[in-house]
């Protein structure tokens, strides 16, 4: 409240402002959104001149359409007993961090959700009616202070693919993975799937920095922004938030460890079969397979799994 | 008048021919070597060259594959790969990483063609399923390029034949056309690595103790009904019931087609390993098999081989890396700073060329 008091009366009707986190999961006041279908995301870091934060979760859900979203928020104990409302909206970069702190800029919510009451750990679990297909951000704020207590990116597929593949390959061979999708029949699609090994996975990691400190101010933007990837000992930088272009693609396929493969298969079927090359002098172990269907610009399926290389 | 117009007429036909003419030496090469075409044009003319082969991959369990490693020439510069007799092709190009991308056929036959790609050289797979009940799949491999003449109208271009199976290399340019052979059936390959390393005796290392092996030509054996049933086992076919027996016997008859892959006895020198055959038969790949194909047969032999000595293994494996990555190490070397500032940034210039075709190549982008 008394942080409230001094700050400069910019923050307009409908508009948040964020609050404090932790890197702790449990207390650092985080969404933890829960599913059956469970991808594992690079390590992320978020750095601003007032915090440096290690996002803390690193398993996501990806739901399709129309599948209800369950989550725990997870605040600070200091808020319990507290009334706060849970939305989902058309996910916005700028928005998303301003919400946790990283910009420093109000974020603007219109979109109403549910209405939850806190525990006495500041927690609450909570479900929310299923959306179209596309990428969101799951909120949670307080109306009555005006504070956005979290946020989370939500992908949303347009419907769900299967795998069929074997659990190991042998190095040197090729690992067929039978891709099909249960949504829309025939239609344009671009299927991909790409393996990396486990241990280069999970050595993974994005920051997102600010370059500056700004005041608090609604001028505040992505620009002011800095991106970097790292897989292993590679890495790049961009300035801003990188868009799906060919040159962000050159540079991440330059981070990507030899011991890696891609594959892809444009097709109009809703059911194809692709080939992931390996080497023989691949490390043996666990690989991380991600696979994918794209149609249009909504993903129609994700998946990930892992394959034994032997 | 009609002097004139024979005079001009000659005039044409001395130009037509200074222009049309190519040669290309050697004219029997053997794999692996590289051929040099040279010619006449006119000053600063772009000749259009054109070479080509075709090769028929073996079918086996309905399925074909070949592995490669080709050069590709300076740009301008266009690609293409045709096969026959297939349901699909799945091309895979490995810089960096692999990436593979599935072409459906259209009536049997399955096309990749692109133009503009970095010049340098590639490990190439193609592998896919063949149409119902063919035996054979025809692979044709075009590469067409310019090569700008100079200003005295001549014009010379350098091609790696490795990779290149053996047979007829069809090469076209400025109106003239020509055939040449590579290989021959009576060719021995000589030495192709010696390594040096020492062996512990009696807790003394000694030196001077070289491992080398020769290749020789590998001498395939006919196929018989004892090597029908060696072979059955190998693939977890029953050769003692009549059906799988059959289906063994088709199953070797068409990998062994073509020529890429050889059934030698026992006590033959392998083609690619240190050592000779050590079990009843072998299936060994020929000449025809890409080199790097057969250096990694050797090192999968020698990694199960506890006699060997890791240094060896660890020399072949070097090598082999040395040709897959084409590093430049022994050049570098010998580079001012300021040429290998310049090279560093035309390597990254190339990567950064090829990682984007590759780009265009698999979702089609322009920039």
């Amino acid at each position: 409240m008394l942080m409230m008091c001094l700050l400069p009366a910019v923050v307009l009707a409908g508009d948040y402002i964020s609050i404090p986190h932790s890197s702790d999961l449990l207390e650092g006041g985080w969404i933890e959104l829960e599913g059956d279908n469970m991808v594992q995301v690079p390590n992320l870091s978020l750095i601003s001149h007032l915090s440096n934060l290690t996002y803390p979760i690193s398993l996501y859900p990806v739901y399709s359409q129309g599948q209800a979203i369950s989550g725990i928020f997870r605040g600070p104990e200091s808020l319990k007993g507290a009334e706060v409302e849970v939305s989902i909206t058309r996910f916005n970069a700028s928005s998303f961090l301003s919400a946790l702190g990283i910009l420093e800029r109000p974020v603007g919510i219109n979109e109403r959700g549910i209405s939850l009451r806190l525990n006495d750990t500041g927690d609450k679990d909570f479900i929310l009616p299923g959306v179209p297909g596309g990428f969101y951000t799951v909120f949670v704020r307080d109306n009555g202070n005006s504070t956005i207590l979290s946020a989370a990116p939500l992908i949303v597929t347009e419907g769900e693919i299967s795998l069929d593949l074997p659990e190991r390959v042998t190095a040197g061979g090729a690992l067929k993975v039978g891709i099909k999708s249960h949504s829309g029949g025939e239609k344009n699609r671009t299927y991909g799937a790409i393996m990396i090994s486990r241990k280069d996975y999970n050595l993974s990691s994005l920051s997102i920095e600010t370059n500056s400190s700004t005041n608090y101010s609604a001028n505040s933007s992505t620009e002011n922004l800095s991106f970097s990837m790292a897989i292993g000992d590679r890495s790049m930088k961009a300035s801003g938030m990188p868009s799906i272009s060919t040159d962000f693609l050159m540079k991440i396929l330059m981070l990507l460890p030899g011991n890696s493969a891609a594959s892809i298969e444009e097709s109009t079927k809703p059911e194809v079969e692709l080939y992931l090359l390996t080497d023989s002098a691949w490390e043996k172990g666990n690989y991380t397979l991600t696979c994918a269907a794209y149609s249009g610009k909504v993903l129609d399926g994700l998946k990930q799994v892992t394959i034994e290389v032997v | 008048m009609r002097f004139a117009a024979a005079l001009a007429l000659l005039l044409i036909i001395a130009i037509i021919s200074l222009s049309s003419a190519f040669d290309v030496s050697p004219s029997n090469p053997q794999p692996g070597d590289k051929i040099t075409l040279t010619g006449i044009a006119s000053p600063g003319e772009i000749v259009n060259l054109r070479s080509s082969f075709q090769m028929d991959l073996p079918v086996s369990g309905g399925r074909y594959e070949y592995a490669t490693s080709v050069e590709i020439p300076q740009k301008p510069n266009r690609f293409t790969v045709t096969a026959r007799n297939v349901k699909d092709l799945n091309a895979g190009v490995k810089m960096v990483i692999w990436i593979t991308k599935r072409f459906q056929s259209q009536g049997g036959v399955a096309t990749i063609s692109h133009a503009d790609v970095p010049p340098g050289r590639y490990n190439l797979k193609m592998f896919g399923d063949a149409s119902d009940g063919a035996s054979t799949v025809p692979v044709k491999v075009e590469a067409e390029t310019g090569v700008k003449a100079d200003s005295t109208g001549s014009y010379s271009l350098v091609i790696d034949t490795s990779g290149i199976p053996a047979g007829d290399y069809s090469i076209e340019g400025g109106g003239d056309s020509k055939t040449i052979r590579i290989g021959s059936a009576s060719a021995t390959p000589s030495a192709r690595y010696s390594g040096s390393g020492s062996e512990s005796s009696g807790g003394e290392s000694s030196s001077d103790t070289s491992y080398s092996y020769t290749t020789e030509s590998p001498k395939s054996v006919s196929i018989t009904p004892e090597i029908i049933r060696w072979y059955a086992a190998k693939t977890g076919l029953n050769p003692d019931d009549p059906d799988k027996y059959a289906e063994a016997e088709k199953n070797l008859r068409n990998r062994l087609k073509g020529g890429y892959w050889l059934v030698i006895a026992k006590g033959s020198p392998m083609t690619e390993e240190a050592g000779n055959c050590d079990e009843d038969y072998c299936l060994v790949r020929g000449i025809d098999a890409c080199t790097t194909c057969r250096e990694k047969d050797t090192l999968i032999k020698l990694e199960n081989d506890s006699s060997k000595p890791q240094r060896y293994l660890d020399a072949i494996k070097e090598e082999i890396a040395d040709k897959e990555n084409q590093t430049s190490l022994e050049n570098q070397s010998q580079e001012t700073p300021a040429q290998a500032v310049s090279s560093i940034q035309e390597k990254k210039g190339y990567i950064d060329g090829l990682l984007q075709w590759i780009l265009q190549l698999i979702w089609g982008w322009t920039k």
